[in-house]
């Protein structure tokens, strides 16, 4: 198997300076933010996904109803908007602002689950907009601010989808200014979203695997569950193991699913 | 032109009939007045001034690219390799001279000499004077004392003392001449003298940056031609960026079929706007137009340019607190502040009332997450709940007083785990309340589910997920 040297992989980034100019230099520049990532996610029970998560990036977390979709996707949320102290080596778009918002289209936000989940409700706006054009011209508008360090748009329920040419301007304004674009998608019946298929840069599907439930005196309720999390895709990434996540539960008395 | 003759603020500019009575720029007007008892005297138009002024320059730059623009209408042309381009000095004044006369008409007086202090001198004399090469102290010498470039007291007291002519001021003794009249005198003596080192300091090169777009057969689309417009201003914006210039305002014009004409200045307050803040600039302007008819064409252009002389590094980004304000005002102004809020949570045993909303503000005061997260005190994560904006009624079929199956619509789901009941009574002296709260696991979901004892109905409050 031949093998690949540090001098051939110079030769090759020469070449390709030499035909395609300095644009080589940018990657270059991406794949040092890329190998930064969020480092605040490797002291979390999220660690497993650091590996696939830039900033900047278009995130699509999907699942069935009940899956703990959106329970992953808040959690995230939590992790990605920690602030970092701001260094003189990072870039504005490495430095964390410590803001998100979450935009509701179903209407269904419950504020003190997302406080169990970790978030500081102080740091999140709730963006709640009756026309699909309002809700995506404001999620574009706080994509562009450069204000935010997440944008969380919820669109469980929802009869429309961006179009393609809509989630590239997404995709632009999130990449450009840093701010992580999670969407929050039910699992289609059918393979019917294929825009948001093709543009989304990460692609996580959820799956629950155990509902855990807890004992409270005479009564019991639901504790938290056990997710199994698979990377469909990430950028530059090869194909790799289902990720399990533990949510919350101190005793196990049940599993369902 | 300065103002009434009454201010006490100096002459700016004269014409040439003007000054052929004495009147001079930087002279007060009342004495102006008295010279030229039969002059108009207008205002001071600060930016008529500076667009005249710009266009002269541009079009003296066609002969040299070394121009400089001083005040009191003063030119000045740096000469040096011209040679080939004019190898007759008298033939470049009259090119000069016809040239600025057909432009304006401007009536312009032409000295060529070997300093700027000397040539300045030289239009004094006549419509067109040129110095010949290396005699400019010469030139100078038998010039009358008052085009000194000193204070009118200082002439005056000259004058007094027999000193007629530049050349016999320089000739004075240093020493004393600076004892008399202070340390500036050993300066106006070396330029009497036709040392003059001052250098033509031409102004910088800024690009036009503008883009025109046609629209054949007109464009009504509000949509479409932002879409356009956008476009264009990214490249502008690129253009911007790779010259490190900043742009002070964004001009806007737009033609339309009928023949009429928009022009509008954008001011740019923060001359360091990125282009998504200059793209919501465009979008916001344009969303509020009325647009009277097809757009035919329209041309946009960065305009008020300037040298980055330093970027401020945004190494506080987090600190935005000024930046998250205006945001937020921006974005109530757009749609609202109800439609942007921040939840709080409120102690109530009700679900549905465990929480409020305030108005955004930017709180962050800059700490790092202690407080909060992962990096501080442990968390409970807990199964997220979406509650409904509305309890829905459902239908809960129980046996043994244990509900075995929910009933959403049309659709029957076998209950398989079943969480609570937690029993809530309260408000019994004003609208009493008494209901029961499942969590009711199927193999699809949790659901959360009230018995409404009062009303004996059941109510979806919300689904976990």
């Amino acid at each position: 198997m031949q093998t690949t040297s540090p001098a051939s992989v110079q030769g090759l980034m020469q070449a390709m300076r030499q035909r395609w100019g300095d644009a080589i230099a940018w990657t270059g520049h991406r794949e040092r933010r890329a190998e930064e990532g969020f480092p605040a996610l490797s002291s979390t029970p999220l660690a497993p996904l650091g590996a696939y998560l830039q900033p900047g990036q278009l995130v699509e977390i999907t699942g069935a109803p009940g899956s703990g979709k959106s329970g992953l996707a808040l959690m995230l949320l939590a992790a990605l908007i920690q602030p970092t102290a701001p260094t003189l080596q990072a870039s504005s778009t490495d430095v964390r602002r410590g803001l998100a918002a979450y935009i509701d289209t179903p209407r269904t936000f419950y504020p003190p689950s997302a406080a169990a989940m970790g978030i500081a409700l102080n740091r999140l706006w709730i963006v709640r907009l009756e026309a699909w054009r309002d809700t995506l011209a404001a999620t574009e508008a706080l994509l562009g601010a450069g204000l935010l360090d997440v944008v969380l748009w919820d669109l469980v329920g929802c009869r429309a989808t961006p179009t393609s040419g809509q989630l590239q301007r997404l995709r632009k304004a999130a990449a450009h200014q840093g701010t992580t674009l999670l969407l929050l998608t039910s699992e289609p019946a059918r393979p019917s979203q294929r825009a948001l298929d093709y543009w989304a840069q990460v692609r996580l599907v959820v799956q629950r695997r155990e509902l855990l439930w807890e004992q409270l005196g005479e009564q019991r309720l639901v504790g938290g569950y056990t997710l199994q999390i698979d990377v469909v895709r990430a950028p530059g990434k090869p194909p790799t193991q289902p990720v399990e996540l533990r949510i919350g539960g101190r005793d196990r008395v049940l599993g369902v699913g | 032109m300065g103002g009434a003759p009454s201010e006490p603020r100096p002459v700016l500019a004269c014409s040439a009939e003007a000054a052929s009575v004495g009147v001079r720029p930087g002279m007060r007007l009342k004495e102006a007045q008295s010279r030229c008892p039969g002059a108009i005297f207008l205002p001071e138009m600060p930016e008529q001034l500076h667009a005249a002024v710009a266009e002269i320059a541009a079009l003296l730059e066609r002969f040299s690219p070394s121009v400089e623009a001083a005040d009191g209408g003063l030119f000045f042309l740096d000469l040096q390799g011209l040679r080939l381009l004019w190898p007759r000095e008298d033939d470049l004044a009259a090119e000069l001279k016809s040239a600025l006369l057909e432009h304006g008409p401007y009536a312009a007086r032409i000295g060529i000499a070997g300093s700027k202090y000397a040539a300045l001198v030289a239009t004094l004399q006549s419509d067109v004077w040129i110095v010949p090469p290396g005699e400019d102290a010469v030139f100078l010498e038998r010039q009358p004392i008052d085009r000194l470039p000193a204070p009118a007291p200082m002439v005056a007291v000259l004058q007094s003392l027999g000193v007629e002519t530049l050349g016999e001021f320089g000739a004075l003794p240093p020493n004393a001449a600076v004892m008399r009249f202070g340390k500036e005198a050993r300066q106006l003596q070396l330029l009497a003298r036709g040392f003059d080192e001052a250098r033509v300091i031409s102004r910088p090169y800024l690009p036009r940056i503008e883009a025109r777009i046609v629209f054949e057969g007109g464009e009504t689309a509000r949509d479409r031609l932002l879409w356009i417009m956008n476009r264009r201003l990214v490249r502008l914006y690129r253009q911007l960026e790779r010259a490190t210039l900043v742009a002070r305002e964004l001009h806007l014009t737009l033609s339309f079929e009928d023949g009429s004409t928009l022009r509008e200045a954008l001011p740019l307050h923060d001359p360091l706007l990125n282009l998504p803040q200059l793209q919501r600039l465009l979008c916001w302007y344009m969303e509020g137009l009325e647009l009277p008819g097809p757009v035919v064409e329209v041309a946009l252009e960065l305009a008020g340019l300037a040298r980055v002389e330093g970027r401020q590094l945004d190494l506080f980004a987090h600190r935005q607190t000024g930046s998250v304000r205006r945001f937020l005002s921006e974005l109530a102004t757009r749609w609202g502040m109800h439609s942007f809020r921040q939840p709080r949570i409120v102690q109530s045993r009700r679900v549905e009332e465990t929480f409020a909303w305030d108005d955004p503000a930017p709180r962050y005061d800059g700490r790092l997450d202690e407080e909060v997260g992962f990096g501080g005190t442990p968390l409970e994560p807990r199964p997220l709940l979406r509650l409904l904006p509305e309890p829905r009624p459902v239908r809960v079929i129980m046996r043994d007083e244990q509900p075995t199956v929910l009933v959403l619509g049309r659709r029957k789901e076998r209950i398989v785990a079943v969480g609570g009941p937690w029993r809530l009574c309260e408000s019994w002296w004003n609208t009493p309340l008494e209901r029961d709260e499942y969590q009711l696991a199927t193999a699809t979901a949790v659901y959360y589910v009230m018995h409404d004892r009062i009303a004996d109905a059941w109510l979806l409050l919300g689904a976990f997920d």
